[in-house]
């Protein structure tokens, strides 16, 4: 280990790693290099080799006709309302909670938070169990007239199904945040709504965001809740149309179509990624 | 800090955490823990797709059916009513039949055509009448004017059907007749034949046997309304889950891909961090927050072009020469490689968190120690990542006992084949059927919800198993 201190052979040495590195990683993302190059082939054949591209030429033309067909419109204004629907719902009902759970004692507190535990921590199949368990209690309910498969009741489903692991994330924000804050308001008098909305709200802003990006992000995401519900929206668009037989056929068009999809998820990770990296770091690891 | 507890409870009173708190949890108590109670209860029932979501217009079809047929049974009014009107029936059939035996006759014999006519003629009167029975027989059944409105005939609709074809045969005759078609002719004397036997067997059962006539028809209605109802059935659904091959192939299935896939992405995830990690590769950050891509994509792109990727036409198809279409273990080695490549960005992530809490002062002293590369890992590096990342594992291997999007978008579970399973039997099912995937075929194609709920109650049961130990294992961890 010694001839590392010396220069030239760990010169060498790291240029060789650096090498293997790149080659490594590369490979690795070779995935997305590859839908990206499918999106871009000038012709509906499923690619087998990135030659294909010089073979049969590159084009922007799919992104154009993907972005004139009616269906993928219709998915994606679908989506935009349940995205945002699920913002104010999540914003709305769950940042309450979470103050209420760090702040106050009441029966069955501790029991919740540990349901929430469990539940968020056990991975994704409770959630697929929640919704096909779901499923059958409305189609039970259409027996009585009462329908629930209606894209406004998708926001309400979601925002469900993020309440176990938001609340917790939320509750150990409020858990930092100093209790003199309210402690004093409430002294000096302040009533409950001006203590939330006057002193609460205003210092819990970036409480906010991480709910409104998770919201949106877990909306955007979501496809399968959607597909079991029948109702169409972006992610049961691509799941349906893009990866079934119709863009197998068109594999470029249905290509283009999911990297217009996933552009919004990608640019918010980026920037969300302060605060995504906080949520893990709390210790409330999601695998 | 006495006065803590009473300051509390003055300054954070239940009422308001209860109005906060209420909302979420009403969402979360409709929308997620009611249907698993509800699908509890459904576990212990025949739901499938018709009793669970019954027509109820169906149902009181078959209930007025079935009180119409009683009433009519009782009724010595209508009794009589009705052995009247099949005397009427059957002496009009009678006559057919006799008529149309002569003609048969003479056609046989190869008579004058002429000897044939009084016959036809009489064939022809008969024919409005034949036409007028199924009138009759509504009238006399009619369950709507004895106050039980109904959809449903109490006379079987294949005896009406006959009677149609009767009549049309019938008015048929005379003009095959002045048509001199005596092929045609006999051919439809024959089937007339054969058709007014049938409808007068059904005539003279229901005279004779009025009563248990009615009884089989409140019977079969009976049947009918029974299976639109939701019924409970103890433990029928779990008894044959364990008589089913598929359940015990998901099971398989799950568990093998929980034995290949963790390994798999817990050692890929842990050689990039270290990999990464030394200071001997240039630009190291940014190589590290490449390899976060899979993190940063949406499931759906990510499962595209792995799709894509794997067809038998696709790139990897093609270089690895698989077909996830026809082989199960080619669709098996796919999921692998998709979970791990899904998964290895959150392992390098907790990895590479606890190399950062290592000291360089250690690995500098081992370095001066003269501690070899191998040395240093194993005594250095591991002893310090070894907690975080069993824990990561154990929470990534609930990924993998859960896995149902992975197989579901790949291939659907597939390929589809004849899955045997030594001591209990064979069927045919999606090979790859994990746990979570076989409930969700059992209720979105083949809606047996029934059986999927008692299905899903195992497959709880496997998951706080799994639970149990994840939250002993990180208690003894901490």
């Amino acid at each position: 280990m010694r001839e590392l201190g010396s220069g030239s052979s760990r010169v060498l040495l790291k240029i060789a790693l650096t090498i293997i590195g790149v080659f490594v990683a590369v490979s690795i993302v070779y995935p997305l290099i590859y839908i990206v190059a499918q999106a871009v082939l000038a012709r509906e054949e499923i690619l087998t080799d990135l030659s294909d591209l010089w073979k049969y030429g590159v084009t922007l033309e799919k992104f154009k006709s993907i972005l004139s067909n009616w269906e993928f419109y219709e998915a994606l204004r679908n989506t935009l309302i349940v995205a945002f629907m699920s913002i104010i719902l999540a914003v709305a009902v769950i940042i309450p909670a979470a103050y209420g759970f760090s702040r106050f004692e009441f029966l069955g507190k501790n029991t919740m938070l540990y349901i929430y535990l469990i539940v968020s921590q056990a991975g994704g199949g409770f959630g697929v169990i929640a919704i096909l368990a779901l499923y059958i209690f409305m189609l039970r309910l259409s027996a009585y007239g009462i329908s629930l498969f209606h894209l406004y009741v998708l926001p309400f489903i979601y925002v469900a199904g993020m309440v176990p692991f938001q609340t917790w994330l939320m509750k150990s924000y409020f858990d930092q945040l100093p209790r003199e804050l309210d402690e004093a308001a409430f002294i000096d008098g302040a009533s409950w709504s001006d203590i939330i909305f006057k002193i609460v709200l205003p210092a819990s802003k970036s409480s906010f965001i991480i709910i409104a990006l998770f919201a949106f992000m877990g909306a955007w995401g979501e496809f399968i809740i959607a597909d079991i519900l029948g109702l169409n929206t972006l992610g049961r668009f691509i799941y349906r149309v893009a990866m079934g037989p119709v863009g197998i056929d068109n594999p470029s068009t249905y290509a283009a179509s999911s990297i217009i999809y996933a552009v919004p998820i990608v640019l918010l990770f980026v920037i969300a990624q302060k605060y995504i990296g906080e949520a893990y770091r709390r210790g409330i690891v999601k695998g | 800090m006495a006065s803590r507890p009473i300051s509390r409870k003055v300054l954070f009173p239940t009422r308001v955490a209860l109005i906060l708190v209420l909302p979420s949890l009403i969402l979360y108590l409709f929308f997620n823990i009611w249907p698993m109670i509800f699908s509890i209860g459904v576990a212990f029932t025949n739901a499938d797709r018709i009793n669970i979501l019954p027509n109820p217009e169906k149902i009181q079809d078959l209930k007025n059916a079935i009180s119409c047929a009683e009433y009519l049974k009782t009724s010595t009014e209508r009794r009589e009513k009705a052995v009247d009107l099949l005397h009427r029936v059957d002496s009009i059939l009678g006559s057919l039949e006799e008529n149309l035996t002569e003609i048969k006759a003479l056609l046989d014999t190869n008579s004058s055509w002429s000897q044939i006519e009084p016959y036809v003629n009489n064939v022809m009167r008969l024919s409005t009448k034949i036409k007028s029975i199924p009138a009759y027989v509504g009238e006399v059944f009619d369950c709507g004017k004895l106050g039980y409105p109904t959809k449903i005939v109490l006379i079987p609709g294949d005896i009406l059907d006959k009677l149609n074809s009767l009549y049309t045969i019938s008015s048929r005759i005379p003009m095959l007749y002045l048509a001199n078609e005596a092929s045609e002719l006999y051919k439809d004397t024959t089937t007339g034949l054969n058709l007014t036997s049938e409808v007068r067997g059904f005539f003279n059962k229901l005279e004779t046997n009025y009563e248990g006539y009615l009884d089989e028809v409140v019977k079969s209605n009976k049947e009918e309304l029974d299976r639109l109802e939701l019924k409970y059935v103890g433990f029928e659904n779990f008894e044959r889950l364990r008589r089913d091959p598929r359940f015990y192939n998901s099971l398989y299935k799950t568990l093998l891909f929980v034995a290949t896939s963790v390994p798999l992405k817990v050692s890929v995830g842990v050689l990039l961090a270290l990999f990464y990690s030394t200071p001997l590769i240039y630009g190291r950050k940014a190589l590290r927050a490449l390899l976060l891509v899979p993190w940063a994509l949406p499931f759906l792109l990510s499962a595209m072009t792995w799709k894509f990727l794997s067809l038998p036409s696709g790139q990897m198809g093609k270089t690895l020469g698989i077909n996830i279409n026809v082989n199960e273990w080619h669709a098996f080695l796919v999921y692998n490689l998709f979970e791990a490549w899904l998964a290895y960005p959150f392992i390098m992530t907790v990895t590479m968190g606890a190399l950062s809490g290592i000291s360089k002062d250690v690995i500098e002293a081992s370095m001066i120690d003269g501690a070899g590369v191998r040395t240093r890992l194993f005594k250095v590096v591991f002893p310090l990542i070894a907690k975080p990342v069993t824990l990561a594992a154990i929470l990534t291997t609930g990924a993998s006992l859960q896995a149902f999007l992975v197989p579901l978008v790949i291939n659907g579970a597939g390929p589809t084949g004849e899955i045997y399973v030594q001591g209990v039997g064979s069927t045919v099912g999606p090979k790859n059927e994990m746990l979570i995937v076989f409930g969700y075929n059992k209720i979105m194609i083949d809606w047996e919800y029934g059986y999927a709920a008692s299905l899903y109650i195992v497959v709880i049961l496997i998951i706080l198993i799994y639970v149990s130990i994840w939250f002993i294992a990180s208690r003894k961890m901490r």
